[in-house]
């Protein structure tokens, strides 16, 4: 480690979405930036274990389905049953290492010094960092950026061996599909991966405590998605459900007992109850920082902790831990660390989950407008009445357009369906352009496509906010 | 060992074996070719497995002796294949089978028996080696054993094949012969046997990890697996590896394996054996 800096002016420890955004945009600024990461390569948990290699499993999962629903019984599509997971995965590695490189070499091309190796505070300015080898660097820092991530939470009492019963890092370590999968949790990561491994014909048996996955979720959006969650053979979602004990029998099968007294067998379980920010080892105390009751930094609305030049960001300071949102912290956080004019941004930030369908929502729903007293209605276009839906089979859709009754403008979108993460940036301009739900009919889209969705639902919100107009004259 | 009078060059005449395809690689028993087919196919149950592995009667009755040696032993012992794979599940009772239809078919020669069976004992232990590394790394478990296991595969065929060979050798002219070409035979015994392709990348490249193209992190972990089944096995004659040449072997990097998870893989030297000693 002969070459790393003793001294710079920005030291990065993660090089996840967060970290290194704000890496590159201090480097951008003019100033010496070290980029310290624990694991090999760039890019964190983020490129290779999470986001990047199960969209890659996913879309592979997505065009099988795909397929069989486009080439109806005329072209059958069958999976061995000893089908390799590997051989799915197989794009896997070569997108990892696309992105790995493309990012490693923007770090390059910018001057950023990385640096492999565990980081710990030895004082609020100065960090150590441990190679694999075990020798020790000291770097001293005029501003320091935490953005370690987070891992797969292990619960008491479910031991998690990365065999049977795995975890959201080790699920893609399968080498063979499962027949039967229980997935303990019903947030983003579990849905995600229960949806993938349903299209790929795995028996799925989804166990929460919580009534419905993905509570945050507008209610008709979320009763779709269930439906077409157990639309798949053998998958199943259980709600309001207390676990008791979870075990691989040394058999055949991993036993999840529940406290009603229900048994669920399946050939392998993924444990997905939440995540813990990546704070051990870090020796907070020894720059004056501590967690809050949750295990995250607490830090303030521009991301900085308690101690002034030393800011958190991603998801080591807790939700919404989004890969986007975790960027543009990183991004803003470092201008205002830097002391450089602040971007004037829009914080209305979409949330995609990666489920198949997908999912994806920006703004305030039906339920959320009421509460904070806005008048609205809600224009629906269903994926079945439109004809790019039918072209690619992608009917069981359906996109919500949130308008408020005064101003008549779009304040919210909530998709499911094939696309969702892609279509919501049309309803993320319009908010951030303050436009009109009458925007969607006076623009002429391509035809045949899925952002037909857009004026169907514009026209339908629009006849319903006709229907209001002689109340209001009255 | 042969003993004439004239002393060969052993490494010219394993060449001249494998060029002239007269090189005779070993086959594994049809019923293991069956057992590993089954425990790819999820439809299948213990009654099948047992069935199968009774076509070969030496090899379930040595399967029920290792399920019931000191390593895998429950309070009651097992009285039947079935028993005991519904004791010790399918996935191990296969690993077992495996094991002993390697170990009865390729590392067997009564004239280098000794040789031989040390051999073994360091497949094994790297396997167990491997399967820990693989679990510290999220990868799958499963396939590292395996690879672990199989990685010097080619050194026990050189071995049968070398007894065949004329004249006088000696110990260094062996050692070098397996050293020589084991990744090669290695190689291609996997090849014959149909086993899946990250496992020949991975026998290919286990002393070499960088050239693996597809599956680096599987080949990293049989290297390190290697090297500490090595230091495990102080008897170990053909390579000797101490705690201090660990601590700085290059593949910990890529492995991103720190010293604290190195100390305790070295720590658990013991278990690793008594791993080994259980199938040995």
């Amino acid at each position: 480690m002969s070459r790393i800096p003793k001294v710079c002016d920005v030291l990065v420890i993660g090089s996840g979405p967060a970290g290194q955004k704000a890496a590159v945009q201090a480097a951008k600024a003019g100033r010496s930036v070290v980029l310290v990461e624990r694991d090999v390569g760039v890019g964190g948990g983020c490129v290779h274990h999470g986001t990047i290699p199960s969209k890659t499993l996913r879309e592979t999962a997505v065009y099988l389905r795909g397929f069989r629903l486009r080439a109806g019984d005329h072209v059958p599509i069958e999976m061995p049953p000893d089908l390799q997971l590997t051989s799915l995965m197989e794009r896997k590695n070569r997108v990892i290492a696309a992105h790995e490189t493309f990012q490693s070499r923007q770090m390059q091309r910018n001057g950023i010094v990385q640096v492999h190796g565990r980081a710990s505070f030895v004082s609020p300015h100065v960090v150590e960092v441990m190679a694999v080898t075990g020798e020790r660097t000291r770097i001293e820092a005029s501003t320091i950026f935490i953005a370690t991530g987070s891992r797969p939470r292990s619960p008491d009492g479910i031991a998690i061996d990365h065999e049977h019963i795995l975890d959201s890092d080790s699920i893609l370590s399968l080498d063979h599909l499962p027949k039967s999968m229980t997935v303990l949790g019903g947030g983003v990561i579990a849905c995600e991966y229960a949806t993938i491994f349903a299209a790929l014909g795995v028996q799925v048996t989804m166990i929460d405590k919580a009534a419905r996955p993905l509570s945050f979720l507008d209610a008709e959006i979320l009763d779709r998605f269930v439906g077409s969650f157990e639309c798949n053979e053998g998958c199943v979602y259980v709600g309001s459900a207390e676990i008791d004990t979870v075990a691989w029998n040394g058999f055949d099968a991993v036993v999840t007992r529940l406290k009603n007294g229900w048994e669920v067998r399946s050939d392998t379980l993924l444990c997905a109850l939440g995540r813990v920010a990546n704070v051990d080892g870090l020796g907070l105390e020894a720059a004056g920082l501590a967690t809050n009751a949750r295990g995250h930094i607490p830090v303030d609305a521009d991301c900085r902790t308690a101690v002034a030049h030393i800011f958190a960001v991603g998801d080591v300071i807790g939700p919404p831990s989004l890969a986007s949102a975790s960027m543009e912290q990183g991004r803003r956080a470092m201008r205002v660390a830097l002391g450089l004019p602040r971007t004037v941004g829009n914080d209305s930030i979409p949330a995609g989950i990666y489920t198949v369908p997908e999912i994806s929502c920006i703004g305030l729903d039906e339920k959320a407008a009421t509460s904070r007293g806005i008048a609205v209605v809600v224009g629906r276009a269903k994926f079945d009445e439109l004809a790019r839906g039918q072209i690619s089979a992608c009917t069981e859709g359906l996109l919500k357009l949130v308008v408020e009754r005064d101003s008549q403008k779009v304040i919210g979108c909530q998709i499911l369906g094939e696309g969702a993460t892609e279509l919501i940036h049309l309803a993320q301009m319009a908010i951030a352009a303050s436009a009109e739900a009458s925007t969607f009919i006076e623009t002429v889209f391509n035809f045949p496509t899925m952002a037909e969705a857009y004026r169907v639902a514009a026209f339908d919100a629009l006849a319903q906010l006709q229907r209001f107009v002689p109340e209001k004259q009255s | 060992m042969p003993s004439a009078a004239i002393k060969v060059d052993l490494q010219s005449y394993v060449r001249q074996q494998l060029d002239k395809k007269t090189f005779e690689l070993p086959m594994l028993p049809a019923v293991m070719t069956e057992v590993l087919a089954l425990c790819q196919n999820d439809a299948v149950d213990a009654a099948r497995l047992s069935v199968v592995i009774h076509r070969d009667p030496t090899l379930a009755a040595n399967v029920l002796r290792v399920a019931n040696s000191v390593m895998f032993a429950a309070p009651m012992p097992c009285g039947s294949l079935q028993q005991a794979v519904s004791r010790l599940g399918m996935q191990r009772v296969s690993e077992i089978a495996l094991a002993l239809a390697v170990r009865g078919n390729v590392f067997t020669a009564p004239e280098c028996q000794d040789l031989l069976s040390r051999l073994w004992r360091h497949a094994l232990m790297t396997a167990w080696f491997a399967r820990e590394i693989a679990r510290a790394r999220r990868q799958n478990v499963e396939v590292a054993f395996l690879c672990g296991l199989l990685h010097d595969v080619g050194k026990a065929a050189i071995l049968t094949n070398i007894l065949r060979a004329p004249g006088r050798v000696t110990m260094t002219d062996v050692t070098e012969a397996l050293q020589q070409f084991h990744v090669e035979v290695g190689v291609q015994l996997a090849r014959t046997w149909r086993l899946p392709e990250m496992i020949v990348e991975c026998l290919e490249c286990h002393h070499e990890p960088a050239r693996a193209c597809y599956h680096m992190q599987l080949a990293m972990a049989v290297c390190l697996g290697d090297v500490l089944a090595q230091f495990a096995d102080s008897a170990s004659e053909f390579a000797k590896a101490d705690a201090d040449a660990i601590r700085q072997h290059p593949v910990l990097a890529g492995l991103n394996i720190y010293p604290d998870q190195l100390e305790d893989l070295l720590k658990r030297a013991n278990t690793a054996r008594a791993f080994a000693d259980g199938l040995a």
